[in-house]
Parts: structure tokens; C-alpha cells; sequence
């Protein structure tokens, strides 16, 4: 039997819609994977905390407010600080190429722009993740 | 294969890094899961482990959200366990339990895990058991286990758990739903919630009466409780109730006999998902012509396998 892939959606930041990351994290269900949805306005300490508990594979974030540069980087800080490793990190929505650099610099394996297809997202994931699982 | 001995000196001393990826390692049945579960096991008691089971939407989640805070007073480690139903056509599953669940505990006092079922064929996932002895070796005083809520398969629930609290809404249905065989005698406390939106009146009626065939009329009324789990009215109460139960009714025993078959019951249902099993019905495909005559020959195959059983 395949290791099932645990994933954590979260948005960090104050911005309130949540509808993309919905879709997201549904689009990922029927890829066959666990997927762990926080909520809105999560902090990025607390999405650390509980991406450590829930022991994810990967922690994608969504903001659409344009923060993206601090609240981002800030998870992968906390990701670190509270011991959380071996985790693929990734975010989507609208952000300006320089700033894609700066976050793939940062721990941040990709960057999805709004509107990639999801299923490009869970291959991808299932690409990254399942030789480290041992899945074939 | 990781040092089992070292991660088990890391649970114990409540590293939570170490208890997530415990979690982990048992749910997949990584290599030497066996043996760490096999220390785990002989460890002393300490966990107290309520269920939370009911039908879906009526509140439980919520309800788990107000009793942490109460139970954090006198609790020093507080676990939550929330299972979500795996979809049976992708495996996958959407674990959305946490938006119920404050921001404001503190990460190193309570340890949040959403499991999905996995296993299609039982409410509680069969990793429950041994994720329990997790957080026990990690000396976790209070276990909250939030099951899917769904019919008959949340009986199971009980085998797990040292109390278990049944969820009803009133004017749902609930009142004929709860007397149906079986969830009535599982449940140790009733709660009724959502008594802001629906006049608790009716059920808590029909419960007491059912309960009073076996109970005096006192003792019944003490094993119902009514909330509003979205207002948190009623929740020190019970919460008051919890602890009164865990002084009276002590632990559910440990029980060898009874702990092996509840985990080889898991392995069998398990073992039915797996290769080999399905090659061997293949095999019987071949032989019988309806599923009866093929049942048969099943049953003779571990007929022979194990002896007779009235030997
Ligand atoms: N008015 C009211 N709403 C409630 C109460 N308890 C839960 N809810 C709401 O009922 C919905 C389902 O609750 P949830 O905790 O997710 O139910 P679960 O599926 O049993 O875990 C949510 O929208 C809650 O806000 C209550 O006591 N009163
Ligand atoms: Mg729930």
C-alpha cells in the first residue's frame, strides 16, 4: 500500500478569503493525498507548530494580500526554529518574479501563480515527495 | 531502520517533534513500528481517553474547541485525535477539524492530530489504538478522540476509549435515532448541544425515560448534559462531570486478551486491502460459481489452517 502524502494548507496573514485554498486542498483529496486545512489568519508561528504536530510533507501557502514577501518567509523562519524538517515547502498566488527569486532563496521550492492548473501542483507534489516516502 | 530505542527516550520526554513523527511512523508501519509499540505498551497507565462521537455537524469539533481550556486547569498535557473519513475512491481525505480549533493554546501543552480513517472499514482508524500508546508513553493526561460520527461503525469507538460521550441535537431525529441498539449502551455521557437553536426539552425527555429502565431516576439525569458548545454555556459543568467520572469509574482495565484480539480484528480487516489476499480470491474466482460456494472454501482453507475450533 502507498504512504499516503500529507499536505497543510494554510493562509497566513490577515487577508479573509479562503476560497482558493478550498479548491486547493480538495483538488489534492481527490489527487489522493491527506490534506489538513487550517483556516484563515494563521500566524506563521502557528503554522509552523502545526505543520511539526500534524508531521506534513508539505506546507503550502496562499495569500492574495500582497504581504507574501514577509508572511512567507516568516513560516519558513518558524518552520526551522521549531524543528520542523524534511518538509517541501511551496506558495501560490500573485507574486512578481523577483520576488519568486527571493523565496526560492528562502526555503521555498516553487511559487504557483493564481490559476495553475492543480493538477500540474499534485503531480508535482507527488514527483518531489514520493521518493521520500518509498512509494514508487 | 531509525533508533527505535532513542525515539522512545524522546517520546518520553515529551519531545513533540518526536511524538508527530511517532504518529507517522505507525500509520505507515514503517519499519519498527512493532517494536516501539511493543515498549509502549507494557508503559503504566496514565492517559485518560474520552470519545467524542455523533453524527456529523452536530457539534463535536466545536465542542472539543471549549473543553481543552477546561481540561488545560488541571491537565498539564492535553491531546486532541480528530478522525475524518478517507474517500474510498481516491484515499485521499480533507482533515478540516482544525478550523474549529482555537489559535490561542499554548503548542507545548496540547498536541492536535487530524487522522484520516484510511481503512474503509471501520469509523475509527486502526492505527487509533497504538497512537494512543504514543501519547500515554508521552504521559499526555487527557485525550480527547473526536470519531467520523458515522452509524453503526462508531460503536467501535468504545473498545478505545475509557469513556465516550454520544452527541445529539435535539429535534434532529436524534430522539428515535438514540435508541436504536447499540449507541445508547456505548455511551457513558449524553450530551445535547445546540440547545441555543433547538429546544432541548424533547430529547432530554425521551432519553431519561429510556434510561430510566436501567438507572434510578438520579443517576439518568446525571448522565445527560445540555451545551451550547458555539456560546460555551455549560461546559465547567461538565467538564466537572469528566473528572467525577475519571475518579469513580477508573480506567477501563488492560486486558491482554482483550487488546490482542481488538488489534488482530484490525490486521485481518487490513489484510483483505492487501495483495495477497486479493491474488487468493482470484484464485477462488476460478473455483465457485457463486459467493457462498466461495465463502465455503474460504472458510475450509482456514478451517485447515487453524483446526477444528470445537476441539
Ligand atoms: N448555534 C450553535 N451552533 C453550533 C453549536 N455547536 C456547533 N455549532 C455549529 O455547528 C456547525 C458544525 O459544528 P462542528 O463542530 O464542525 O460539528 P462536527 O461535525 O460534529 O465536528 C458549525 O457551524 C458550528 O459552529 C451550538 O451549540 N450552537
Ligand atoms: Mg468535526
Amino acid at each position: 500500500m502507498a504512504k499516503k502524502i500529507r499536505v497543510l494548507i494554510a493562509k497566513p496573514g490577515l487577508d479573509g478569503h479562503d476560497r482558493g485554498a478550498k479548491v486547493v486542498a480538495k483538488a489534492f483529496m481527490e489527487a489522493g493525498m491527506e490534506v489538513i486545512y487550517t483556516g484563515i489568519r494563521k500566524t506563521p508561528e502557528q503554522i509552523a507548530h502545526i505543520a511539526l504536530q500534524e508531521d506534513v510533507d508539505v506546507v503550502g501557502l496562499s495569500s492574495l494580500s500582497g504581504g507574501h514577501n514577509t508572511l512567507f518567509v516568516d513560516v519558513a523562519r518558524w518552520l526551522a526554529k521549531v524543528g520542523k524538517k524534511d518538509v517541501l515547502l511551496l506558495g501560490g498566488g500573485i507574486v512578481p518574479e523577483e520576488d519568486v527569486l527571493y523565496l526560492k532563496q528562502n526555503g521555498f521550492a516553487e511559487i504557483f501563480a493564481p490559476g495553475t492548473d492543480t493538477k500540474t501542483i499534485a503531480e508535482y507534489i507527488i514527483s518531489r515527495v514520493y521518493p521520500k516516502l518509498g512509494n514508487e | 531502520m531509525e533508533d527505535i530505542d532513542q525515539l522512545l527516550q524522546k517520546i518520553r520526554s515529551q519531545n513533540m517533534a518526536a511524538i508527530a513523527h511517532a504518529i507517522t511512523l505507525v500509520e505507515n508501519r514503517d519499519d519498527g513500528y512493532l517494536t516501539l509499540l511493543d515498549k509502549l505498551y507494557n508503559l503504566p497507565r496514565h492517559s485518560f481517553v474520552v470519545g467524542i462521537t455523533g453524527a456529523p455537524g452536530s457539534g463535536k469539533s466545536t465542542f472539543v474547541n471549549q473543553l481543552v481550556p477546561q481540561a488545560l486547569e488541571t491537565q498539564k498535557k492535553v491531546a486532541v485525535i480528530a478522525i475524518d473519513p478517507s474517500s474510498r475512491f481516491t484515499g485521499g481525505a480533507l482533515l478540516g477539524d482544525r478550523i474549529r480549533f482555537s489559535d490561542a493554546f499554548p503548542f507545548d501543552r496540547v498536541f492536535f492530530r487530524s487522522l484520516a480513517s484510511r481503512s474503509s472499514l471501520g469509523a475509527v482508524s486502526s492505527a487509533l489504538f497504538s497512537i494512543l500508546q504514543i501519547f500515554n508513553g508521552a504521559l499526555f493526561d487527557c485525550i480527547f478522540v473526536e470519531s467520523v460520527g458515522a452509524g453503526q461503525n462508531d460503536l467501535d469507538i468504545k473498545d478505545y476509549v475509557d469513556m465516550v460521550l454520544l452527541f445529539l441535537v435535539s429535534g434532529m431525529g436524534d430522539e428515535v435515532q438514540c435508541m436504536k441498539a447499540g449507541i445508547m449502551e456505548i455511551a457513558d455521557l449524553f450530551v445535547i448541544n445546540k440547545i441555543d437553536l433547538y429546544p432541548p426539552a424533547p430529547l432530554f425527555l425521551a432519553l431519561l425515560n429510556h434510561l430510566s429502565l436501567h438507572l434510578s431516576s438520579e443517576t439518568a439525569q446525571s448522565r445527560i448534559v445540555q451545551t451550547d458548545a458555539l456560546h460555551n454555556t455549560g461546559f465547567t459543568e461538565l467538564w466537572h462531570t469528566i473528572e467525577n467520572f475519571r475518579q469513580t469509574c477508573r480506567y477501563q482495565k488492560r486486558s491482554l486478551e482483550k487488546d490482542t484480539a481488538l488489534l488482530l480484528k484490525n490486521e485481518v480487516e487490513r489484510l483483505f486491502t492487501e495483495k495477497h489476499i486479493q491474488k487468493k480470491l482470484q484464485e477462488l474466482l476460478s473455483l465457485g460459481t457463486s459467493p457462498y460456494q466461495m465463502v465455503e472454501k474460504m472458510q475450509k482453507l482456514l478451517e485447515e489452517m487453524l483446526g477444528d475450533p470445537h476441539d
